[in-house]
């Protein structure tokens, strides 16, 4: 679940990086001859096609993972789109599946696009917030986030919003802890081409909903000020492909001392070499939380194939995990064993998520998409319109 | 894979892995024309290890951050593959900007903070540890205690980001500032602009000046990392309710082929390696990954604003209200070699960089702007013509400035000698005559040949020393000389020198392109 960027246009991985150079070409040839190498694409196999949300495309790419399907017969390819955009790619329906990181998206996708045969939900990823203790400790005080026995924190969604609602200043309660006039506020991608701002969008509604999925128009616009505040108030979002993430990692606690992520980042931050988790920085999880449930749409029986191999194969299952997503199949206690394996805190047994927020329709998500999406370009003569009628969609995921 | 399968994988690695080879061996293999700033000419001993390594080159064409933003949206072909500002923040938030970034990576960061002469920050109480408030520095600056220099926030990052935090920090909303609020902060930002000293288009020559000239005033608005690399020392402050990170994004542009965008990677790889992203934090004193993060919290990261026509705004009550107003004397020579080729010609379109259509994508801030004074002394070998115009507030007032610069201009034609010196003698007197301390005054030389007639360098240089020494303001005002065409660069450096101006070539760029950077230090 790597953060990067896809770019616009996917191009081929490039397999000779430096290190091989440093290495020398007789290594490598030993390594790629003893099939020791992960540097290489199996070539053979049926071609299969796909469109994924780009938080998927590092998976994909995995050579590990290549080799499993290739072990199959299968060459699977993919490239990224935006998963609320893919309804409007042209030709959609000639890939064997699409595979957006929301279920709303995919059933729209399943109703728009005709030709689909199947829908699959092998994995999900909950959202969380990787933060700091000292945060949370602020937090915790104002009632915003407790602490369980083992140590993981858990941030109540509702009471934050309060707090946001409020316009509470992180130097108003820390006691002197954290002396930032900064209000308080959760730093996430860009709701206007992120999916996981979306999911953030999608569970802020549902909490300032009274824990109730949002169903109608005027309650929509009701809530529209308070949840648009939450993107519009965070300001610019960056365009470095790490991220806010990546400026959590690298700027530390007085930059970003909150920020939304997909769990799975964190994880695989944690068992990456080069870990960049310091102490102190801990991943809380939400109350009520939301699931980003990667659905795939299929169009052939090969896209099928796919889909069946990541609910019931149990490398794959494992991989998944590494990667930081959830198996849904056969071996769902992949990602329960590994977090055990490293012995991890802060992610929440898979079967103790009870409190799970829901996302609205389609219709409801995207009236507020492209509302909270035009006030970006309020009086800069370019306002998208906000009609509810209109399906505009983000112009692209950006992790 | 089976076993074939392996040997023709390992075969095809052996061929590239060769390939990869010949490019460290040979010159570079591959360009990448970089838009960049002029901040990441430090980088360039790293670079030339890059090249080393990767085969990759890096030919640069330096822009101050705001002009490259309008050379990138303003509908001329993008020549370039990537660019290498230090933000792209303004960029982004034009629809356009988005649509040309395919990708980006930050490659190093520092944030914009205030270097204080230790003597005032003593005597104001400031510290590392004790950290004054925007406020507390707008409530200095307004009680006289501290003057400061900075970038021009419409020419360069470091001033651009000097204003955008000042603003949100006062504003005082606890998250980004709005176009709302800038009529709010409209007046702190005047208090705050009382206490500049020193004007500059780069935040390099800034740096410069101040170590060249430590008298001029008590403190500049710099990047950390410039900060940090000056041999003077200097107090840094870091304003308690926080200030702006530049990440210096390593760009791609879109529409790159696979070979361009296989170098790019090639390039970014080499510099995020761990061991070179130690050397940058060696040689330039910016923050990598290798500099870890505070582990408590001292200083904040303000919020950028996330709506174009909200850092409009700022830029444009910036310029026209609450900046001290320039106060120019242009001396230009219309001597008789400027009849050759298109000279003529290039000169009518760089003066219009000052008086003409202002540019609309970017807002035009390169214009004139409401209350400055600008004096245009048109010189051969004797003073041809003389015109100064205040520019009025009112629309109509404006444009008809505009109409009386334009029309003079356009009777400029080229004859006579070049008396350079006499023409600044009369230059200085003049700017002289209108300064204070509500001003920022400066003189522009524009020239395409050698001084031929009247006072020398020499003689101009005595004459200066006494004329500083009967007026001491004087020596607040840089002569600044555009060197064009046959004019004398090593002359011209003398006389920049000697005046604290700084000395611009038209050689490579366009005529207009340089009055644009220039604009930024006037």
């Amino acid at each position: 679940m790597a953060e990067h960027t896809t770019r616009k246009k996917i191009r081929a991985p490039h397999i000779i990086g430096i290190a091989i150079l440093a290495v020398g070409i007789l290594a490598v040839v030993l390594i790629q001859l003893l099939g020791l190498g992960r540097g290489s694409t199996p070539r053979g196999g049926t071609l299969v096609t796909g469109v994924v949300g780009s938080e998927k495309v590092a998976f994909f790419e995995d050579p590990r993972v290549q080799e499993i399907f290739q072990d199959n017969d299968l060459r699977v390819e993919v490239r990224s789109s935006g998963s609320w955009r893919m309804a409007e790619l042209e030709g959609i329906a000639d890939n064997d599946f699409a595979f957006p990181a929301s279920e709303v998206a995919a059933q729209h996708l399943r109703s728009e696009v005709p030709g689909s045969t199947g829908l699959y939900q092998p994995f999900f990823s909950p959202m969380a917030v990787a933060t700091f203790e000292p945060i949370m400790q602020i937090l915790a005080s104002a009632g915003a986030a407790s602490q369980d026995a083992d140590g993981a924190w858990k941030i109540d969604v509702a009471a934050y919003l309060e707090l946001v609602a409020n316009d509470t200043r992180w130097n108003e309660i820390s006691d002197g802890g954290y002396n930032s006039p900064r209000s308080i506020m959760i730093t996430s991608t860009d709701i206007r081409s992120s999916n996981s701002a979306g999911q953030y969008l999608a569970l802020a509604a549902y909490a300032a909903n009274d824990s109730n999925v949002i169903t109608d128009r005027a309650r929509t616009d009701e809530l529209l000020p308070q949840l648009s505040r939450l993107f519009l108030a965070q300001g610019y979002s960056g365009a470095s492909s790490a991220g806010p993430f990546g400026d959590y990692l690298s700027q530390g606690i007085g930059a970003v001392p909150m920020v939304m992520i997909y769990e799975g980042q964190f994880l695989e931050e944690q068992v990456s070499e080069n870990a960049r988790i310091r102490d102190g920085m801990v991943l809380a999880s939400l109350s009520p939380t939301i699931f980003s449930k990667h659905t795939a749409v299929t169009y052939s029986e090969n896209g099928e194939k796919v889909m069946e191999l990541l609910e019931n194969n149990e490398d794959l299952a494992n991989l998944l995990a590494e990667h930081g997503f959830r198996p849904s199949g056969t071996y769902a206690a992949a990602f329960d064993n590994l977090v055990a394996e490293k012995g991890l805190t802060g992610y929440l047994d898979t079967a103790g998520m009870v409190d799970v927020a829901q996302e609205p329709s389609y219709e409801v998500m995207d009236y507020l998409l492209t509302t909270i999406s035009a006030q970006y370009d309020v009086a800069a003569g370019g306002a998208a319109p906000v009609d509810g009628d209109a399906t505009i969609a983000p112009a692209e995921e950006d992790e | 894979m089976n076993l074939t399968q392996r040997i023709i994988a390992a075969g095809s690695a052996t061929l590239l892995a060769i390939g990869g080879l010949a490019a460290c061996t040979g010159g570079p293999d591959h360009t990448l024309h970089v838009l960049a700033g002029s901040e990441v000419q430090d980088m360039a001993p790293i670079l030339e290890d890059m090249e080393k390594a990767t085969g990759v080159h890096l030919e640069f064409e330096y822009m101050g951050t705001l002009d490259g933003t309008e050379a990138l949206v303003g509908g001329g072909d993008v020549d370039w593959d990537a660019t290498w500002f230090p933000s792209n923040r303004y960029l982004s938030l034009f629809p356009e900007g988005q649509d040309l970034i395919d990708e980006s990576t930050s490659i190093m960061r520092s944030p914009v903070v205030l270097g204080v002469k230790p003597e005032v920050a003593d005597q104001l109480g400031w510290s590392t540890s004790a950290a004054p408030t925007w406020q507390d520095v707008v409530s200095a600056i307004e009680a006289g205690d501290l003057t400061y220099g900075m970038t021009s926030p419409v020419a360069s990052n470091s001033g651009f980001t000097t204003l955008v935090q000042a603003a949100t920090a006062l504003a005082g909303t606890g998250t980004v500032l709005t176009e709302a609020d800038i009529d709010t902060v409209t007046p702190l930002l005047e208090g705050f602009a009382e206490g500049q000293e020193l004007a500059s288009g780069s935040s390099g020559w800034l740096a410069e000046r101040f170590v060249e000239d430590p008298g001029a005033v008590d403190a500049i608005f710099n990047y950390e990392s410039v900060l940090s690399g000056l041999d003077v020392d200097l107090d840094i402050v870091v304003p308690s309710d926080g200030s702006i990170t530049s990440d210096y994004p390593l760009t791609l542009l879109g529409g790159a082929n696979a070979e361009t965008a296989e170098a790019y990677d090639a390039v970014v790889e080499y510099l995020m390696g761990d061991e070179v992203q130690k050397r940058i934090s060696d040689v330039t004193h910016r923050r990598t990954t290798a500099t870890a993060p505070d582990a408590a919290a001292t200083t904040y990261e303000l919020p950028f604003p996330a709506q174009l026509q909200t850092v409009q705004q700022l830029l444009r009550t910036w310029v026209s209200t609450a900046r001290k107003p320039a106060q120019m004397v242009f001396a230009i020579d219309t001597s008789g070699s400027m009849s050759q080729g298109s000279r003529m010609e290039d000169l009518n379109e760089a003066l219009r960089v000052l008086s003409g259509e202002p540019a609309s994508e970017s807002g035009g801030f390169l214009t004139l702007q409401p209350r400055e004074r600008i004096t245009y002394l048109e010189f051969a070998d004797v003073l041809k013509s003389e015109i100064t115009v205040e520019i009025p507030i009112d629309q109509a007032g404006y444009n008809a400035a505009m109409s009386e610069i334009n029309d003079q201009v356009d009777e400029y034609y080229p004859g006579g000698g070049t008396a350079i010196y006499d023409t600044l003698e009369t230059a200085l007197e003049q700017a002289v005559a209108d300064a204070g301390n509500d001003s920022i005054n400066s003189v522009v030389l524009f020239s395409d040949g050698a001084n031929g007639s009247g006072a020398t360098l020499g003689d101009f240089t005595s004459w200066y020393q006494g004329f500083v020494e009967s007026s001491p303001e004087a020596a607040r005002i840089p002569v600044h000389a555009i060197v064009f065409a046959e004019a004398d660069a090593d002359e011209m450096r003398e006389l920049t020198e000697l005046t604290g101006g700084r000395t611009f070539i038209a050689a490579d760029e366009s005529l207009a392109s340089v009055f644009r950077e220039i604009r930024g230090y006037l």
